[in-house]
């Protein structure tokens, strides 16, 4: 993805922690009303799928790109951890997945990485264009870094997991220091209200 | 991670001489592990807390690994709620100290994996350090950091 192409959303994206006082609330989670809405991509599920096809249920989103070593595995995880302690819920939480790395991110490797998270994880790409229009909806940073590594393209990105509502709403962000817990006691709070 | 905290851990797993696995070097190792990934990828990362046992800075200059086409070091450098890897050329591991590779911090960066590594695997990684001198690291493939929650760098937990 060209650099510049992203490089305009680093500010939008920088508002995350900005944007994020709600103006409104509904139960315990404020509904932010700056991020988020839907999109309409190329997923595991087929070839047209919309974030809206999940209304209904939880969303837990992320976004990063499958060559990623350290942080976006890290965060992955996470979600596991997240889904994995839900039990008997799960079924009512949908994770989700959109890679800002479509040149190496195809549907099929998607499906293949995963499914090693959980056979319910759903994986978006696209193109360059609309991947960059969605990261700018959420406030996603991702910029290709120059670099020597032998690993290729890297990228400078941030790493929130976002959790939607039934209706497909933001309702919370959650960085490496949120606990597995926590996500997992807003979540429960979503599905009684 | 803080500075202070790193030197009281350092500290503390310093007491934990039978734990640790020594090099006639003075040179150390604990906590050894990769994260497993799914089978599809070909990259992953490895981390583990280095002493310095003697009164000498060392300087590491390279990692090896038979189960990798390159070996890298890398570290995260977190700014403006964005997260930025940086390839490190060495890294010098201060005399009396230790330094700590964590996700989301330092760690070393397996590129091009021969195979899929599997939980339980023990992968050697070879440190080269200035001077020539190497020591072998053995890393369990492990899903996450052992008995902590996957929090990443700034969040460890000694135990």
């Amino acid at each position: 993805m060209s650099r510049s192409l992203w490089q305009v959303i680093v500010s939008l994206g920088l508002c995350v922690g900005m944007c994020f006082p709600a103006l409104s609330w509904a139960g315990d989670l404020p509904i932010n009303t700056k991020l988020g809405g839907d999109f309409t991509l190329p997923s595991t599920r087929g070839e047209s799928t919309s974030l809206s096809d999940f209304n209904g249920k939880a969303i837990l989103l992320n976004f990063g790109y499958t060559s990623c070593p350290d942080i976006c595995p890290m965060v992955l995880n996470r979600m596991a951890a997240v889904m994995n302690e839900l039990d008997d819920e799960r079924a009512k939480v949908q994770p989700v997945f959109l890679t800002f790395d479509p040149a190496r991110d195809t549907v099929e490797r998607l499906q293949q990485y995963l499914k090693y998270f959980g056979d319910d994880f759903v994986g978006f790409t696209g193109t360059d264009k609309q991947l960059v229009e969605v990261a700018r909806q959420y406030g996603v940073i991702a910029i290709p870094q120059k670099s020597d590594s032998a690993a290729g393209t890297l990228y400078t990105h941030s790493d929130y997991i976002y959790l939607l509502d039934q209706q497909g709403r933001v309702r919370a962000l959650y960085s490496k220091s949120d606990s597995i817990s926590k996500m997992v006691d807003d979540i429960e709070s979503l599905l009684e209200d | 991670m803080k500075k202070w905290l790193v030197a009281a851990i350092c500290l503390i797993s310093a007491g934990l001489a039978p734990a640790l696995a020594w090099a006639e070097a003075g040179l150390s190792f604990e906590q050894g592990w990769v994260r497993a990934v799914p089978p599809v990828s070909t990259n992953t990362a490895g981390y583990f807390m280095l002493h310095n046992n003697t009164d000498q800075d060392r300087v590491l200059v390279g990692v090896s690994s038979g189960v990798a086409e390159v070996v890298e070091m890398h570290t995260v450098i977190e700014a403006d709620g964005a997260s930025t890897m940086q390839q490190l050329k060495q890294l010098v591991v201060p005399q009396q100290d230790c330094v700590l590779f964590e996700p989301g911090g330092n760690h070393i960066m397996f590129i091009g994996l021969k195979q899929p590594l599997n939980t339980g695997d023990k992968v050697t990684v070879t440190l080269t350090f200035q001077g020539g001198e190497t020591l072998d690291v053995a890393l369990l493939v492990q899903k996450g950091p052992q008995g902590q929650q996957d929090m990443g760098h700034g969040h460890h937990h000694h135990h």
